[in-house]
């Protein structure tokens, strides 16, 4: 099965890594490569 | 650092991409923090073998939501978790639908309240009940995740695809389709609407429209392999020509796949079948004998096979040894276009009258 995402969007929590703003949207696959790469740490 | 192999693997599980995808998916990431205000260094190439990211960040990503269709917020960790159980369902593998059904549960554990991974759940809990013996008790608690789905997301096309799934696992009946009528109503974008409809009409013996859903569907998702196997499945019931254009386009996007992931189970147990129902028997006969595994979704697509070859002792030793790894989708089975010979062989109604004990 496959789900789709409309968007994802920063929150306050994330924003220390991600910068300040509150306007930023990033794509679905963007996003899923950002969190594998945090995953696996530095 | 993770290798540029695996984020292709993991991320793109689902559809073919080339390299160009992986470097637009970072660049973006790179433009999104910049224009946030956030370190644009963030995440570090390694030349020629992948990324990783400057600062551990994990507690950060954690911390943020993912925004689904219809205003749906899942914690990132719940989103994880469930593209780890759409990876391992879309790949296959031993117990890919028990490893699915954990990981969605765990999406709920961390998500309670998310219609989106109640439905996953049960999909996957009615996969893993009709292809593992998992208790027939089992299929009313996916009933059960997806009912509750649909309470936490009525406008949900998934919660509504999930209900009718497990409501067609059950019995195939007419709530079924009512419910999968519902999901496609609601915008089916995903597909998943279409193809669980398409199975559920396949069961009940209505080919043509089972045959329609699932070319729809082939329309809508980006890997369309596995709903063109179900189209030219049904259509085989009323244009046989037809249906061996269908299984020839699904061969061909099968061998696709195989470029990008060679070894991935469900393209490797669809593609014997897929060749008998394109009439290339020859290459069907080689690819059906190679070695095998013994997951019981794997023997019923060699079964599937090996009765299109007209094999029927090899066909019926696959599938006693899917009974034995569990699998009990009788309707199913049944409503096969290649068990139509067989229906007459005592064997064969010996083995699927242990099915319906």
């Amino acid at each position: 099965m496959e789900f789709r995402i409309a968007e994802l969007r920063v929150t306050p929590a994330s924003r220390r890594l991600l910068g300040p703003s509150d306007e930023v949207t990033i794509s679905p696959r963007a996003m899923a490569v950002l969190v594998r790469l945090a995953r696996a740490g530095t | 650092m993770v290798s540029r192999e695996v984020l292709l693997d993991e991320v793109w599980s689902s559809v073919i991409v080339t390299d160009e995808s992986l470097t637009q998916a970072i660049s973006e990431l790179r433009r999104a923090v910049e224009v946030a205000g956030g370190d644009r260094d963030l995440v570090v190439t390694v030349p020629k073998s992948g990324y990783r990211l400057r600062t551990c960040a994990i507690e950060e990503i954690e911390g943020a939501q993912v925004y689904l269709d219809q205003e749906e917020v899942l914690p990132i960790d719940a989103y994880c978790a469930l593209l780890d159980a759409q990876n391992a369902l879309i790949h296959g593998g031993p117990q890919a639908a028990k490893i699915a059904f954990e990981l969605a549960s765990e999406a709920i554990g961390r998500a309670p309240d998310s219609g989106v991974a109640n439905a996953c759940c049960a999909i996957m809990l009615a996969h893993a009940v009709l292809y593992s013996a998992a208790g027939t008790f089992r299929l009313r608690t996916a009933i059960h995740l997806a009912q509750r789905a649909v309470c936490l997301s009525p406008q949900s096309s998934i919660a509504h695809a999930a209900l009718g799934f497990s409501l067609g696992a059950q019995d195939g009946g007419v709530a079924a389709m009512q419910a999968l009528a519902r999901s496609m109503a609601l915008g089916d974008e995903t597909g998943e609407g279409h193809y669980l409809a398409s199975r559920v009409a396949f069961v009940s013996g209505d080919h043509r429209n089972a045959a329609t859903l699932a070319l729809r569907c082939a329309e809508l998702v980006p890997d369309p392999s596995r709903p063109l196997f179900l189209a030219a499945r049904a259509t085989r019931f009323f244009d046989t020509a037809k249906s061996c254009a269908i299984a020839a386009r699904c061969v061909r996007t099968l061998n696709e796949r195989f470029a990008d992931h060679p070894d991935e189970p469900r393209s490797q147990y669809t593609l014997g079948p897929a060749l008998a129902l394109a009439g290339d028997f020859e290459a069907a006969w080689r690819h059906l004998s190679k070695p095998r595994s013994d997951q019981s979704i794997c023997l019923i697509h060699d079964f599937f096979g090996f009765a299109l070859l007209n094999e029927n002792a090899r066909a019926l030793d696959a599938l006693e040894s899917a009974l034995d790894d569990g699998y009990r989708h009788g309707q199913w089975l049944l409503s096969e276009p290649s068990v139509t010979e067989l229906r007459a062989n005592q064997r064969f109604q010996n083995l699927t009258a242990a099915i319906a004990a």
